[in-house]
């Protein structure tokens, strides 16, 4: 599978990055629920220019 | 197993024997329209149905029955609310609801350096508010707007995949391409640059296009996969109409749609989808590349002809389209059935071949669909192997 990198898409690992403080297992449960999100946001930005 | 089951199971087999260019029963027909068609057939409005999905519901089925064919498309319809409502240039309805698509530039030439570092973000910031003025407002109403039609988006999805499903159920025609994608070249002229955007751009920063086009391609790959409804499989097939080659010479061809728009369809192949290119204008000096394609690629050509076309592609794609529904406006029924008859003979020789309409047929007005019909019993009495 492809990985976009984008400010919008890796939203969340931007985010991690400037809070070390977060713990592995945070990363885990927050990320889950963001890919899903990324991919209804992808989905529709581009149905709007297609 | 019920007759209903059977009749489904019956034409999705006639059409995977085709993709996988083997011999079905008979040649299989495949509906290549919008839901527009069906609701002029029906002799309702375009306008309140595309406010009222219902009667795409109502309409679609009898049209595919009455139309004696094997497969459809999934249900695609732009609708003026979603479209109005987010402040669109890009679609805007006509009169009677019919959605327009105008000569647009949502990106710059100076931007092409931030669309090649991170083109999503580019695509959020730049062109989605000049296409869209709800998302163009101060503050966080911009981005409310964005949710909002995000929201309005997914539940008009939804109901287009409910219509699906009830064309399956009530009239047994199997719904044969799922999501659509563009090749990367095309969604760069289409609705960022323009058609004149980048007839100039090619010429004037070259590499930059290239460069574009590289960077789009990994969001095309991702919205091909992700766009899919569940595990790739053949059938559906993943959709993709091919917009700028017949305006490209054979060198801007190979330099700036060839490179991306192959991977793209090699890279989704590879990965055990079926994609259908919808090969609009005439492709008739890059045949040679499009036999150059992996497997598992279904082709619907606008022109051309078919014996050319079956020579030069037809033993790694599936063919289909060519007939021209300008016949169905001018011609009588006899000379209607003839040019089907030649279609046959110059593509179905050894399987491969589904037959269906050259353009997608997109209003019932002028047309005389009873014309289609007779078309269409010819090729199921005659197409038999």
């Amino acid at each position: 599978m492809e990985t976009i990198k984008s400010e919008y898409l890796d939203y969340f690992e931007t985010y991690a990055a400037r809070h070390p403080e977060l713990t592995e297992e945070d990363v885990a449960i927050m990320a889950d629920p963001w890919d899903v999100n990324e991919d209804v946001l992808l989905g529709y930005v581009l149905s709007l220019l297609i | 197993m019920s007759d209903a089951k059977q009749l489904l199971a019956e034409r999705l087999t006639r059409i995977e024997k085709a993709v996988n260019l083997e011999k079905p029963d008979r040649i299989p027909i495949f509906a290549l329209n919008g839901p527009e068609v069906a609701i002029d057939y029906c002799g309702r409005s375009l306008k309140s149905a595309t406010w009222n999905l219902e009667l795409v519901r109502e309409c679609l089925p009898v049209y595919y029955k009455d139309m004696k064919v094997d497969a459809a498309a999934a249900t695609f319809l732009r609708c003026p609310g979603m479209y109005t409502t987010i402040g669109s240039q890009n679609f805007i309805p006509n009169k009677d609801g019919f959605m327009q698509h105008p000569e647009v530039c949502g990106m710059l030439s100076t931007e092409y350096e931030e669309l090649i570092k991170d083109p999503f973000k580019t695509l959020v910031e730049k062109v989605l508010p000049r296409q869209y003025k709800a998302f163009d407002q101060p503050g966080a109403l911009g981005g409310l707007n964005l949710a909002k039609g995000a929201l309005s988006y997914l539940r008009h999805t939804k109901i287009l995949r409910e219509i699906d499903q009830y064309c399956i159920d009530s009239v047994e025609i199997p719904i044969i391409f799922d999501n659509m994608i563009e090749a990367p070249f095309d969604f760069l002229a289409d609705q960022l640059r323009s058609f004149k955007g980048i007839s100039v751009d090619m010429h004037r920063c070259p590499e930059l296009v290239e460069q574009a086009c590289e960077a789009l391609l990994p969001l095309m790959l991702r919205w091909g996969v992700t766009g899919y409804s569940g595990a790739p499989k053949k059938i559906p097939a993943i959709f993709m109409p091919l917009h700028m080659p017949p305006f490209l010479n054979p060198k801007q061809f190979e330099r700036f749609y060839w490179p991306t728009f192959e991977r793209l369809v090699n890279g989704l192949t590879g990965l055990g989808y079926t994609i259908t290119l919808f090969i609009e204008g005439n492709w008739s000096k890059l045949y040679d590349y499009l036999g150059c394609l992996n497997p598992n690629v279904v082709g619907i050509f606008e022109y051309g002809d078919m014996k050319v076309i079956k020579e030069k592609v037809g033993k790694t794609m599936c063919i289909m389209g060519n007939y021209p529904i300008e016949a169905l406006k001018s011609d009588s029924t006899e000379q209607c059935i003839d040019i089907a008859k030649k279609m046959i003979d110059d593509a179905a020789p050894g399987g491969g071949y589904i037959f269906t309409t050259g353009k997608s047929i997109l209003r019932g007005k002028g047309l005389d669909l009873e014309k289609l019909q007779a078309v269409h019993q010819y090729v199921i009495d005659h197409g038999k192997y």
